[in-house]
C-alpha cells in the first residue's frame, strides 16, 4: 500500500543502514511469499464470509405466518404495540397471514400462535383402568363377561364420576377450541398462556374442575343417556373458568364420549333397557290392536266419532238438554251419512258400524219396497177379485171350487210354490195306518245344517267384533 | 504480514470487529426480560427493590458481579396429592383439588423461595386446607340433581380465601388466583356399596317399567273394548231407529188394504204359507187323495187337517 506524501516534506530515496528498513524492503524469499500470499487469500475469504453472514443475519428476521396462524412480536422482550393514526396505543399488534419484516434475534423474536381448532381430551380421568391384556376390549364386552370383575373401584388406578344421584359413571371427554377472534384475545392468550402447549395443560384441568361441576347435577341415567344435554351444560361452566383467567380462547365443543355405568352394574342397566323395550313393545302393540280394532268399528272416522259420543255424555252428567240433543243429532247424521267432520276434514265411517247401519238402511228399504210390490200386486189384482163381489167368503174359503177363478188360480199357483221347495219332504200315508216310519232326506239335512252353522259363525263374528 | 496488517486498516473490516466486539459485549453484559417475566437482579445474592425489572426490556449487568433471576409472570397450576376424609354427613370422599398461582412479588419470591420447587412444597402444605373445608359440608352438598343444593363453587372460594388467608402470613410473594376441585372419588369399600345400590335401584326400575307397560297395555285394550262398545251402541240405536221408520213408513201404505181387508187378507196368507212351508218341512199325504185336483181341496183353511 502507497503512503500518503506531505508535498512539503522533503523526499528523495534515502539508504538507510538502519536494518528494519532493510528488511521492509528486501523482497520476500518465495515460502514467504508464498504465506503472505496465502494470508491474503485467506482473510479475503474470510471478509466475504463475513459480509455474506452480515446480511443473512440482517435478514433473518424476516418471517412468515401461515394462514392458520397469528403471530405477535416481541422487541427485546416487550410485546411490539400498534398505534391509531394519532399514535396512540391500540394494543398489541397481531400479525395476520403474510410476510413480514423484523429484526433479528435477540432484537426480534415472533411468537405464532395457531389459530385452527384445537383439542383436548379427558381420556383416563374419568375412566377405569382396564385389566391387564384386556386393553383392546370394549366396555361392553368386558361387561358381558364381568363376573365378578369391576367389583369396586381403585382410586389410585380408576378414574369415576359422581353424579347427583350419588351414583357412579365413567366418561371421557373432548374439549374444542381456538384462539380468539380479537385482538385482546391474542393480547390475553400470550400474556397469560404463551403457547398452546400450556394452553392445552391449563385447559385439562380446566376441563376437569368443569366436568365434576356438570356431572354433580345429573342422574347417573341421564350421563348415560342424554349425553349431548351435559356437553351442552358443561360448555358455559368451562368457558367462564377460561375467561376469568383470562386465556383468550373460545371453546366451540364439549362432547362426552363413551358415557358408561360401572362394568358390573352395566348388566343391570342393560336389563333395565331390556324392560323399557319389552315395556314399549306391549304399548305399541296394545295400540297397533286399539287402531285395528276401532278401525274395524268405525273406520278412520273412529276419533270423531268418540270424540262426538264424549261430548254428548257430558252434556248429558252435566244436565245440559240441548246440548245433549244437538251433539245427539250430529252424531245420527254421522251414522246415516256414514261421513263426519273433523278437523276440517271429512272422514267416512266404515267398519261394523257402517255396515250395521247399511244393512239398517238396506232392511228398511228392501221392507218398504217389499210392501210397495204387495201394494201394487194387490192393486192390480183387485178390480179382477170385484167381479166376484157377490160371493160369500165362507164359500170362497171353504170350497175351492166356490173360489173365483182368479183366487183358485192365485191358490193353485201358491201350491206348485210349496211343492217346488228344495226343503220339503213328502210322504204319503196309505189309508187306514196310524204310524209312520220316515227316512230324512240326506240332502235336504245337510243344507239346512250348511244353513244352520252359517248362521252361527255369522252370530259368532258379530258378537266378536260388537264386544271387544 | 503487510497484507494483514493492510486489512486492518480497510474501514469494512474495522466495522466488523467492532460489531462482533460489540455483540459480545452486550452478551456479557445485558440481559432481557421478556414480556411474560419478571426479573431480579442480585448484587453478590442481594438485592432490593431497586433491582426488581418488571417490564420487558433489556437490562444491564456487570458480570460476576450481577446475577439475574427471571420469574414468569403467568398463572401456573399445582395439584393437590388426593386425600380421602369424611364429610359433615360421615361419608368418606376423596377430593383432588388444585390451585393456579402466579408470582406477584418476585423480591419477596426470591428472598423467600427463590425457585419454583420450594413454592410448590409451599403451596402443597397450604392446600391441605382444601379437606378439612369440605369437612364441613354434606355429601348432598358435593352432589345433587338439584343444583340449587350443590356447594362445590362455595368450597371452592372459601378454600381459595382461606389460604390466601394463611399466605399473607408468610409473605412468599405468591397470589393464588383460584382454587378448584377436579376430582371427587369415593374409596374403594365405599364404591362396592354404591354398586350394590345401584344394582338393586336399577333391578327395581326393570320391574317397574315392565309392569308400567303391562299396565297401560291393558288400559288401552280396555279403552279399545270401551269405545268400540259406546260406538256401537250409538250405531245400533241409530239402526233400529232407521228400521223403525221403514216400519212406520209401510205402516202408513198398508191403511191402502183397509178397504179390501178379506181379499188383502187371503193373499198375505198365500204367502205366509208359501214362506212357512218353505224350509225344513216334511209333508205327510193321504194317499187316497193323490189327485192334484183333490190336494188341498178346503183351500188355505183346511190345510191344518193334512199337513204335519
Amino acid at each position: 500500500m502507497s503512503q500518503s506524501r506531505n508535498p512539503f516534506e522533503h523526499h528523495h530515496p534515502h539508504h538507510h543502514h538502519d536494518d528494519d528498513d532493510h528488511e521492509a524492503h528486501a523482497p520476500l524469499d518465495p515460502a514467504q511469499q508464498s504465506l503472505a500470499d496465502a494470508l491474503r487469500v485467506s482473510f479475503l475469504l474470510l471478509k466475504v464470509v463475513m459480509v455474506v453472514l452480515v446480511i443473512f443475519y440482517l435478514f433473518s428476521g424476516v418471517f412468515s405466518v401461515e394462514t392458520d396462524h397469528k403471530a405477535v412480536l416481541l422487541r427485546f422482550g416487550k410485546l411490539v404495540q400498534a398505534y391509531d393514526e394519532n399514535r396512540e396505543p391500540m394494543g398489541v399488534r397481531v400479525f395476520s397471514s403474510g410476510v413480514h419484516l423484523a429484526m433479528p434475534l435477540p432484537i426480534d423474536e415472533v411468537i405464532q400462535i395457531p389459530t385452527s381448532r384445537q383439542t383436548v381430551t379427558l381420556n383416563t380421568q374419568f375412566y377405569y383402568q382396564k385389566p391387564p391384556g384386556m386393553e383392546q376390549r370394549s366396555h361392553t364386552e368386558l361387561a358381558a363377561e364381568s363376573d365378578g370383575m369391576g367389583g369396586s373401584l381403585n382410586p389410585e388406578r380408576d378414574g369415576s364420576l359422581l353424579t347427583g344421584d350419588a351414583n357412579v359413571v365413567h366418561a371421557r371427554w373432548t374439549v374444542s377450541f381456538e384462539l380468539g377472534d380479537t385482538a385482546e384475545d391474542v393480547e390475553n392468550f400470550v400474556r397469560n398462556v404463551g403457547s398452546i402447549d400450556r394452553a392445552t395443560k391449563q385447559l385439562t384441568i380446566a376441563a376437569e374442575q368443569a366436568a365434576v361441576h356438570t356431572v354433580a347435577r345429573f342422574t347417573a341415567d341421564q350421563i348415560v343417556q342424554v349425553s349431548a344435554a351435559v356437553g351442552e351444560t358443561m360448555k358455559p361452566l368451562l368457558q367462564e373458568l377460561v375467561d376469568q383467567r383470562g386465556m383468550g380462547m373460545t371453546i366451540l365443543e364439549v362432547s362426552i364420549n363413551e358415557p358408561n355405568f360401572p362394568i358390573t352394574v352395566t348388566p343391570s342397566y342393560n336389563a333395565v333397557l331390556d324392560a323399557r323395550s319389552r315395556s314399549g313393545t306391549s304399548i305399541n302393540n296394545a295400540r297397533r290392536e286399539y287402531e285395528q280394532v276401532m278401525t274395524e268399528i268405525a273406520g278412520s272416522a273412529y276419533p270423531a266419532l268418540l270424540e262426538l259420543i264424549d261430548g254428548y255424555e257430558a252434556a248429558v252428567e252435566l244436565g245440559d238438554d240441548e246440548a245433549a240433543a244437538d251433539i245427539e243429532a250430529r252424531l245420527g247424521e254421522a251414522l246415516r251419512t256414514r261421513t263426519v267432520e273433523h278437523d276440517g276434514r271429512v272422514l267416512e265411517v266404515g267398519g261394523l258400524t257402517a255396515q250395521y247401519i247399511s244393512e239398517a238402511i238396506g232392511a228398511r228399504t228392501q221392507l218398504v219396497a217389499a210392501v210397495e210390490a204387495e201394494l201394487r200386486e194387490f192393486l192390480g189384482l183387485l178390480p179382477y177379485m170385484q167381479e166376484d163381489a157377490d160371493l160369500p167368503i165362507e164359500q170362497r174359503r171353504v170350497d175351492s171350487e166356490a173360489l173365483p177363478f182368479r183366487m183358485h188360480r192365485l191358490w193353485a199357483d201358491a201350491k206348485q210354490t210349496i211343492f217346488e221347495g228344495e226343503d220339503i219332504e213328502l210322504g204319503f200315508m196309505p189309508a187306514g195306518q196310524v204310524y209312520l216310519e220316515m227316512n230324512r232326506d240326506p240332502d235336504v239335512l245337510r243344507r239346512r245344517e250348511e244353513r244352520r252353522l252359517q248362521e252361527e259363525q255369522e252370530q259368532r263374528r258379530r258378537q266378536r267384533a260388537g264386544g271387544f | 504480514m503487510d497484507g494483514a496488517a493492510t486489512d486492518m486498516k480497510n474501514p469494512l473490516t474495522l466495522l466488523i470487529a467492532i460489531l462482533i466486539a460489540l455483540v459480545l459485549l452486550a452478551y456479557m453484559f445485558c440481559f432481557q426480560v421478556r414480556y411474560d417475566e419478571s426479573a431480579v437482579r442480585t448484587t453478590f445474592n442481594r438485592a432490593t427493590e431497586a433491582d426488581v425489572i418488571r417490564t420487558a426490556g433489556l437490562g444491564f449487568k456487570i458480570p460476576l458481579v450481577h446475577r439475574v433471576y427471571k420469574y414468569p409472570r403467568q398463572n401456573r397450576t399445582l395439584e393437590m396429592v388426593s386425600e380421602q376424609n369424611n364429610t359433615f354427613d360421615s361419608v368418606s370422599v376423596i377430593v383432588e383439588a388444585y390451585l393456579v398461582w402466579k408470582i406477584d412479588d418476585p423480591l419477596k419470591y426470591f428472598n423467600k423461595l427463590k425457585n419454583d420447587a420450594r413454592a410448590e412444597a409451599a403451596l402443597s402444605q397450604l392446600m391441605r386446607q382444601v379437606p378439612a373445608i369440605i369437612g364441613t359440608y354434606r355429601f348432598d352438598q358435593l352432589v345433587n340433581t338439584d343444583p340449587a343444593q350443590i356447594r362445590l363453587e362455595e368450597i371452592e372460594t372459601l378454600a381459595g380465601d382461606a389460604i390466601r388467608a394463611d399466605l399473607a402470613n408468610y409473605d412468599y410473594g405468591i397470589e393464588v388466583v383460584q382454587v378448584g376441585i377436579r376430582r371427587i372419588l369415593l374409596p374403594d369399600a365405599s364404591t362396592k356399596e354404591v354398586f350394590n345400590r345401584m344394582k338393586s335401584e336399577r333391578q327395581r326400575m326393570a320391574q317397574a317399567d315392565l309392569s308400567r307397560g303391562e299396565a297401560e297395555a291393558t288400559r288401552i285394550r280396555s279403552e279399545a273394548r270401551s269405545a268400540s262398545e259406546r260406538i256401537m251402541s250409538f250405531a245400533q240405536r241409530e239402526a233400529s231407529l232407521i228400521e223403525t221408520r221403514g216400519k212406520l213408513q209401510a205402516a202408513g201404505l198398508y191403511a191402502a188394504y183397509e178397504k179390501h181387508q178379506e181379499f188383502a187378507i187371503f193373499l198375505r196368507e198365500l204367502e205366509a204359507l208359501k214362506a212357512m212351508l218353505e224350509k225344513n218341512t216334511y209333508l205327510v199325504l193321504d194317499a187316497n187323495k193323490l189327485s192334484p185336483v183333490n190336494l188341498f181341496t178346503t183351500g188355505p183353511g183346511a190345510l191344518q187337517g193334512d199337513e204335519q
